[in-house]
C-alpha cells in the first residue's frame, strides 16, 4: 500500500496538467493575498480571512471536480486497461491497491493546498486552519467520487467523459439546489456536498466525510469480486 | 507438502466453460509444466491460482493457504502473467524496485541490477519500458516474478515470443531457479521446452487435464503402439514365412515382403522377441526402425 501510495504521489507530479493545476492554485493564492493585504487596511481586518481564501474556495467548490477528474479519472482503470494491475494484484491485496491510490491523490492535494495556504499565511501572518480543513473535506469527497468512477467505468475514454459531465453537473445542480424547492433538486441537495458544507452547521462536514467513506467502501467492494 | 493443491477448480465466462474441473497437486521443488494448445485454458487456470481472476467454483490452496486468504502468501509467490504491459515511463530498474517494495521486500538497487543482468537486460537497466521489445518485456516480467526470492513461481509462457537464443537463456535461468529449491509452475505450448525443463507435466485439453505424469509415464500412457520396420533378407523363404506367421500371432503385422516386415508392437522389449524369431530361421537383419508418435502428436491430437 505504501509503495503504491508513493508511486501515485510522485506520478501525479509528472504530468504537465498537474503542474499547471498547482501553478493556478499558487498564482490565485499569491495575487489574491497580495491584493487583499493591500486593501484590508480599507475593508477592515474582520473580512480579511474571507478575502484571502475566497480564491481557493472558488477553485475547489466550483472547479474542484474539474481539476480532480481531469487529473485522476483514470487512476484505477488505466491499470486495468493496460493490465498492469495484474502485477499489483499478484503482489498485494485489492483493498491495498485502492487505498494506496487514494492516499497518493490525497497527498497531492494536501501538498497543493498546503502550498496555497502557506502563501496566504505569509501575507496574512495567519494560517487559516479551519478553512483549510473544510476545503480538504470537500476534496476528500471529490477524490473518493473520482476513484469510485475509475473503479466502475472500465474504459479511460468513458471515465474522462463521465468526469467532464460530473464536473459540470454537480457544482451546477448542487449549488442551484440550495436555492430551489423543486423536489428533484432537493434530492440532489442531499447527495451533493454543498448543502452540508455551506448550511450543515458545525457537523455538516462529517456527513460529507461519511459520503466519502461510503464511496471508498463501494470502490473496494467493486474491485474485490472482479476478474482483472 | 503440496505447494499447489486444487480441488475441482472451474471457471466459466458467460456460461462458456474454460476450465472444467481440475484436481492437481504440485509438490515442493518441482518444475511443473502445463502443456496445451492456445485456448486450452492454461492462462485462466494460472490466473485463478494467482488471484487475478476468481474461480466460478472449486477450491485451491497455495503454500497451505486457501484461496480466500491468498493475500497472506502473496509475498512468497512470484508471477509472470501471460500478457505483460508495463508503466511506459518507468525504467526496468524502477519497475523492479517498485514491485519489490509492494511486497515489502527489502531489495537493494544492486540486487535489482544483478537480477536484470541475469535475465539478459543488462543494457536496458535504465531504459524506459516504452522502448522495450516484446521479448524484453517478457524478460522484465520474469525478473519481477523472481524479485524478493519467492518460494513459488508461476510463469505463463516464459519464452513465447522470444528469439531462440534468448529462449535458451531463459530456460537456463529457470533451471537455475529450480536448483535453488523453488517450486516452479510454468505453462507452455512448446513440448520441447517442457520436456527439457519439467519434472512433471500436465497436458491440458479444452479445460481438463488429459494426461499427467513424467514424460516417460505420459509416453507409456498415450503410446500404445510403436510401429517397427525391420529390413531383412531371408535365406530360406519358407521358414521366413513360418516365422512371420508366428510373429503375427502376437503382434499385428501391417506389411511384409521379402525385404521388409512392418509390425505394430506395444513395448520396445517386443523388438527383441521379433528379432529372435527371425534369427532362428536364418534371416539376415540390416536395420530396425521404430516410429513412436511423439508427445507433440499426442497432445496435438484431440
Ligand atoms: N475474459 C474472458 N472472457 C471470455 N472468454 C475468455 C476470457 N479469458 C479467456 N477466455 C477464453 O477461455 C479460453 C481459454 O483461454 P486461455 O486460458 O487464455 O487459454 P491458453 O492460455 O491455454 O491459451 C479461450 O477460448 C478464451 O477465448
Ligand atoms: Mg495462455
Amino acid at each position: 500500500m505504501i509503495a503504491i501510495w508513493k508511486k501515485e504521489f510522485i506520478q501525479s507530479f509528472r504530468s504537465v496538467f498537474s503542474l499547471i493545476t498547482i501553478a493556478i492554485f499558487i498564482a490565485v493564492s499569491y495575487y489574491l493575498s497580495d491584493f487583499v493585504s493591500k486593501s484590508s487596511i480599507i475593508t477592515g481586518i474582520e473580512f480579511a480571512e474571507a478575502g484571502y481564501v475566497s480564491g481557493l474556495v472558488f477553485l475547489i467548490y466550483i472547479m474542484g471536480f474539474l481539476f480532480i477528474f481531469s487529473l485522476f479519472h483514470d487512476t484505477i482503470n488505466r491499470e486495468t486497461e493496460s493490465r498492469t494491475i495484474r502485477f499489483l494484484v499478484t503482489k498485494t491485496s485489492r483493498p491495498a491497491i485502492i487505498l494506496g491510490k487514494l492516499l497518493g491523490i490525497f497527498s497531492y492535494w494536501f501538498v497543493c493546498l498546503l502550498a496555497s495556504f502557506s502563501i496566504i499565511a505569509f501575507f496574512s501572518h495567519q494560517f487559516y486552519i479551519k478553512t483549510f480543513g473544510s476545503l480538504f473535506v470537500m476534496l476528500t469527497y471529490i477524490v473518493a467520487l473520482c476513484v469510485l468512477m475509475s473503479c466502475l467505468i472500465p474504459k479511460r475514454s468513458m471515465s474522462m467523459f463521465a468526469g467532464l459531465l460530473i464536473s459540470i453537473a454537480i457544482p451546477t445542480f448542487g449549488l442551484w439546489s440550495l436555492l430551489s424547492d423543486k423536489l428533484w433538486l432537493k434530492v440532489i441537495k442531499y447527495i451533493t456536498p454543498y448543502h452540508y458544507m455551506l448550511e450543515g452547521g458545525t457537523w455538516g462536514w462529517l456527513v460529507v466525510l461519511l459520503f466519502a467513506a461510503i464511496m471508498v467502501g463501494i470502490s473496494i467492494l467493486s474491485l474485490h469480486r472482479r476478474d482483472l | 507438502m503440496a505447494v499447489i493443491e486444487t480441488v475441482d477448480l472451474k471457471k466459466s465466462y458467460h456460461k462458456h466453460s474454460v476450465v472444467r474441473g481440475i484436481n492437481l497437486q504440485v509438490q515442493e521443488g518441482e518444475i511443473f509444466g502445463f502443456l496445451g494448445r492456445n485456448g486450452a485454458g492454461k492462462t485462466t487456470f494460472i490466473n485463478m491460482l494467482t488471484g487475478i481472476v476468481l474461480p466460478t467454483s472449486g477450491q485451491f490452496r497455495i503454500l497451505g493457504v486457501s484461496n480466500n486468504q491468498l493475500d497472506r502468501v502473496k509475498h512468497k509467490v512470484g508471477v509472470l502473467p501471460d500478457y505483460t504491459e508495463f508503466y511506459a515511463n518507468d525504467t526496468a530498474l524502477e519497475h523492479l524496485q517498485f514491485f519489490a517494495k509492494i511486497q515489502k521486500h527489502t531489495v537493494t538497487k544492486q540486487q535489482c541490477m544483478d537480477l536484470l543482468e541475469q535475465v539478459g537486460l543488462k543494457d536496458a537497466i535504465h531504459v524506459k519500458t516504452k522502448k522495450f521489445s516484446f521479448g524484453m518485456k517478457k524478460k522484465l516480467g520474469v525478473a519481477q516474478a523472481v524479485i524478493g526470492n519467492p518460494e513459488l513461481i508461476f510463469l505463463d509462457e516464459p519464452t513465447s515470443g522470444m528469439d531462440p537464443e534468448s529462449a535458451l537463456e531463459m530456460q537456463k535461468f529457470i533451471r537455475t531457479l529450480a536448483s535453488q529449491n523453488k517450486t516452479i509452475f510454468m505453462t507452455s505450448h512448446n513440448l520441447n521446452e517442457v520436456e527439457k525443463l519439467c519434472s512433471r507435466i500436465a497436458i491440458m485439453k479444452k479445460g481438463i487435464i488429459s494426461g499427467l505424469g513424467t514424460i516417460e509415464q505420459l509416453q507409456k500412457q498415450f503410446q500404445t503402439n510403436i510401429e517397427t520396420t525391420i529390413k531383412l533378407f531371408p535365406k530360406n523363404e519358407a521358414s521366413y514365412r513360418q516365422a512371420r506367421d508366428e510373429i503375427e500371432n502376437w503382434t499385428s503385422v501391417k506389411y511384409w515382403d521379402n525385404h521388409q516386415l512392418t509390425t505394430e508392437i506395444r513395448d520396445e522389449s517386443d523388438i527383441a522377441r521379433i528379432v529372435h524369431s527371425l534369427c532362428n530361421v536364418d534371416t539376415d537383419i540390416f536395420a530396425i526402425q521404430t516410429n513412436r508418435p511423439s508427445l507433440e502428436d499426442i497432445f496435438m491430437n484431440d
